[in-house]
């Protein structure tokens, strides 16, 4: 029997299906603010209130309709509400969902398709990125000589704090964000991540925490410091609160994330994706994405209760009424240091797929590697107290955890011979992912050997509390894992865009930021060993070459940034086309067309061999 | 990576029930362990505070008792330590004996569910008293909450209400607790009215069982809660 089709114009469906498919970003917009204006009112009607109207508990309130009003502006909780009254969504809702004949307008709305929400997370990190580096800027002119007075000191400290919070928000989601979306499901043969809706909503819960953060500033900033320092926090004003919000909201919206990333590598892989055939890459993300469920609930909590000290009247970290500002620091270390490897660990993870594609190599000791990540992120969570060495707290503990901080050095040195073992004797093709590769192991090397200095108590004794410290930290940050983001997209923006990133620009961009990233922190570390304090607005004349060097060096860095910005932009629709494969790469995303259709692949693979085998097939051939 | 056609793949890309509840209950329990991160976070916090005793502070205050005061400011201030006495336990242990029977409600509802075609009314009638059961312990987790005794501190110039270290740990367990009561309400109704609806059934009953697993750990972290609290009150 054969059948034909017959083909015939069809005509776009009206809109209809309820409200919800009329909700977008601009909805979103609309109802977060009216919401917040009434829960203001409200609250402000009902409570005591300062002058402007504002107290701790008038502008939390306030920060819960934002949230709230965001969030069923933008149709977040309308699957919710659907469920709850037992009206299933059908298949053509899901599709609507997915973004499906769309267009643009549903990169502006809430949709699940992960590809979708991975070039938002792309787009919502660059602004993270944006706003914090703006910030950096601002710090970094104030120190430009001493007595500098760019800002004030009120304004220079919220701004630190500010700028701190941004940065790690945006590198927590800089890699797990974009490509944990928009690549993992494609590469274990996925059509969607587990859970779609909950994909979405963790995106743009985590929208709606970024004006928070930013709002913060606007009502008097938040002078403590990124890690919100107890008991000083107490004294802070309200920008304090919606500081706090902003964090609580962001724990929310990451913790959806790491279930989802989770649940979609051990429960949607396709045939033949066994555990050992999985890409490096989905080994790291998934690792990172189990430690940050570890390690968010601390944050969420510390959060919760230092709001409650300053709203409640509770006590927890103030000391005259049985609280410990000690019990702050270990609530926030027990999530700040595995929050580390968080951000760190698909940074590494993309860097190590590149260089198995750009090295024409297999994976120099797949397992050791996965193990050195497990090892990883398990010591992750034995070493918090370190931050704490120079406080007092516990000092019989000092060298059991200076232990675990230097043991810890084992599996990053492990990760790191993988990396350099990948690269040996490999036929490298120095195309821009792999300039990226390069500026990490270099930098890294730097962040991590100061590191393994700074987990020494005497020498922490010397430099806790100095420009040292904040040297280090931005090697392993913006040297280590900003570069390993980076890398990621020069490497997987073919596969977003279908065309190449401008490769000179590109370059350009490199160069600028590598050297910007060492005059700045280099210098840093010299302020540093010479006994710069940190977190200080103005600074003895001792320190000022080195200050000026780095802000020199950290306004080269923002023009490699912003090159960077152009050749994105620029490439998006006018780059050099790529092909579906432009790098030769054997994992799956690469094997499926570009642009990537919705559900990715028409008929699910099978897969029968490993990822890496480069060189076999050169072997062969 | 050599990759052939999966033959056998689904057709219309939809898949099985079970394939489903084996990703959802992953998903659940997932979530469970981010919430026992955050129950032992505010047990660390519980236990800490009671180890460090910071200033003999643990379940004393430099205030007033602000029951039956009005108002109160500095002119009127006359600051003395007050020692607290541990809160009493039956309404803890009430509270506890609530949940667990809510949890037991909603297990036999979904066994019910399960077992048979006709379970679907018995789930029902169980689900609601299930939800009925929380919505008894959100009661007396209020006035639990309202128990803990607070009092004026003087603050500079000005009188304001506080919490002993101790009353400040409740406080979070009842705030949390509430918090959780009321997620259980909403999916007890939910449930409610999705096997009202059809949509959960003899045959399509894994939601039944992800809410139920959700709920056993609400009523395990009850439990776990108010032995701490209970045990562990008093300064070692």
């Amino acid at each position: 029997m054969t059948s034909t089709i017959e083909h015939s114009t069809v005509s776009a469906p009206a809109l209809g299906g309820g409200i919800y498919r009329r909700l977008n970003f601009g909805t979103a917009l609309i109802a977060g603010v009216v919401f917040a204006v009434i829960a203001w009112w409200v609250a402000h009607s009902l409570l005591d209130s300062d002058g402007r109207g504002f107290s701790d508990q008038v502008m939390v309130i306030t920060a819960v309709g934002w949230v709230v009003g965001f969030e069923l502006g933008i149709g977040a909780f309308t699957s919710i509400g659907k469920w709850f009254t037992g009206r299933d969504q059908t298949h053509a809702d899901e599709m609507y969902l997915a973004g499906k004949d769309a267009g643009q307008a549903r990169y502006w709305r809430f949709t699940t398709d992960h590809k979708v929400v991975g070039v938002q997370y792309i787009v919502v990190t660059m602004i993270l990125l944006g706003a914090g580096g703006l910030l950096a800027m601002g710090i970094r002119t104030n120190l430009l000589s001493p007595g500098n007075h760019f800002v004030n000191q009120q304004i220079y400290n919220s701004f630190l704090s500010v700028h701190g919070m941004l940065m790690i928000l945006a590198l927590i989601v800089a890699v797990a964000g974009p490509w944990a979306n928009f690549v993992v499901p494609i590469m274990v043969g996925a059509r969607d991540m587990a859970f779609p809706r909950l994909n979405a909503l963790s995106l743009w819960t985590l929208v709606a925490a970024i004006p928070l953060l930013l709002g913060s500033l606007a009502v008097g900033g938040n002078d403590m410091g990124w890690v919100t320092q107890a008991p000083i926090s107490n004294q802070s004003g309200v920008g304090f609160d919606l500081f706090a919000m902003a964090i609580i909201t962001f724990t929310v919206s990451t913790t959806v994330a790491g279930v989802n990333t989770i649940c979609t590598v051990l429960t949607m892989r396709t045939k033949g994706m066994t555990l050992e055939r999985l890409p490096i890459f989905v080994w790291a993300s998934s690792i990172a994405a189990a430690l940050g469920l570890y390690a968010f609930p601390f944050f969420l909590v510390v959060m919760s209760l230092n709001i409650s000290d300053r709203m409640n009247g509770t006590s927890f970290f103030i000391a005259s009424e049985g609280g410990t500002g000690w019990l702050q620091e270990n609530l926030f270390w027990l999530m700040g240091h595995p929050e580390v490897y968080v951000i760190l660990l698909p940074a590494v993870g993309a860097l190590l797929e590149i260089t198995t594609v750009f090295a024409r190599k297999p994976l120099f000791s797949y397992r050791t590697s996965i193990a050195g990540m497990a090892g990883l992120a398990g010591l992750s969570v034995l070493v918090w107290a370190h931050h704490m060495f120079t406080t007092g707290w516990a000092p019989a503990l000092g060298g059991p955890f200076m232990v675990t901080t230097e043991m810890i050095s084992i599996p990053t040195g492990i990760i790191f011979l993988v990396l350099l073992g990948t690269l040996w004797r490999g036929n490298i093709w120095m195309r821009l992912p792999m300039y990226w590769v390069f500026g990490f192991i270099s930098n890294f090397i730097v962040g991590g050997i100061t590191g393994i200095y700074l987990s020494d108590i005497p020498v922490d004794n010397q430099m806790h509390g100095t420009m040292f410290v904040v040297a280090h930290f931005h090697y392993v940050f913006v040297g280590s894992v900003l570069f390993g983001a980076i890398g990621a997209l020069c490497f997987w923006y073919p596969k977003v865009t279908g065309r190449f990133l401008d490769e000179r620009m590109g370059k350009i961009s490199f160069w600028l930021v590598f050297i910007g990233t060492n005059v700045t922190f280099l210098a840093m570390f010299v302020s540093g060993l010479r006994g710069m304090p940190r977190r200080y607005s103005s600074y003895s004349l001792i320190f000022e070459h080195m200050n000026t060097v780095s802000t020199i060096g950290a306004y080269v860095i923002m023009a490699g940034m912003l090159v960077l910005l152009g050749a994105v932009i620029s490439s998006w629709n006018k780059g050099e086309p790529s092909g579906p494969n432009p790098w030769g790469s054997k994992t799956l995303e690469w094997l499926v067309p570009t642009p990537v259709p919705l559900e990715n692949f028409e008929v699910l693979p099978v897969i029968t061999e490993d990822p890496y085998t480069y060189g076999e097939a050169r072997t062969n051939s | 990576m050599t990759v052939t056609h999966n033959e056998h793949a689904e057709s219309g890309h939809h898949e099985a029930p079970e394939v489903v509840d084996g990703r959802q209950r992953l998903g659940i329990w997932l979530f469970i362990g981010g919430d026992m991160i955050s129950l032992g976070a505010l047990l660390f916090t519980y236990l800490y505070l009671r180890g460090v005793n910071s200033g003999g502070h643990w379940m004393s205050i430099v205030g007033m008792p602000s029951k039956g005061i009005t108002s109160a400011g500095p002119d009127t201030f006359t600051p003395t330590t007050l020692v607290e006495q541990p809160m009493a336990n039956g309404l803890n242990w009430l509270i506890v004996l609530v949940v667990v029977v809510s949890a037991a409600l909603m297990w036999l509802g979904e066994k019910r569910l399960r077992a048979s075609v006709n379970g679907r009314g018995a789930f029902r009638g169980y689900a609601a008293a299930a939800t009925v059961t929380a919505v008894v312990a959100i009661v007396l987790q209020v006035m639990q909450v309202r128990n803990v005794p607070q009092y004026w501190i003087q603050s500079n110039d000005s009188a304001l209400f506080a919490y002993t270290s101790y009353g400040s740990v409740v406080l979070a367990f009842g705030i949390s607790a509430i918090i959780h009561f009321v997620l259980l309400v909403l999916l007890g109704a939910g449930l409610y009215v999705r096997a009202g609806r059809n949509v959960l059934s003899y045959e399509k009953w894994y939601q039944a069982r992800l809410v139920r697993f959700f709920w056993v750990w609400i009523a395990v972290s009850t439990i776990v809660t108010a032995i701490v609290v209970t045990l562990l009150n008093t300064v070692h």
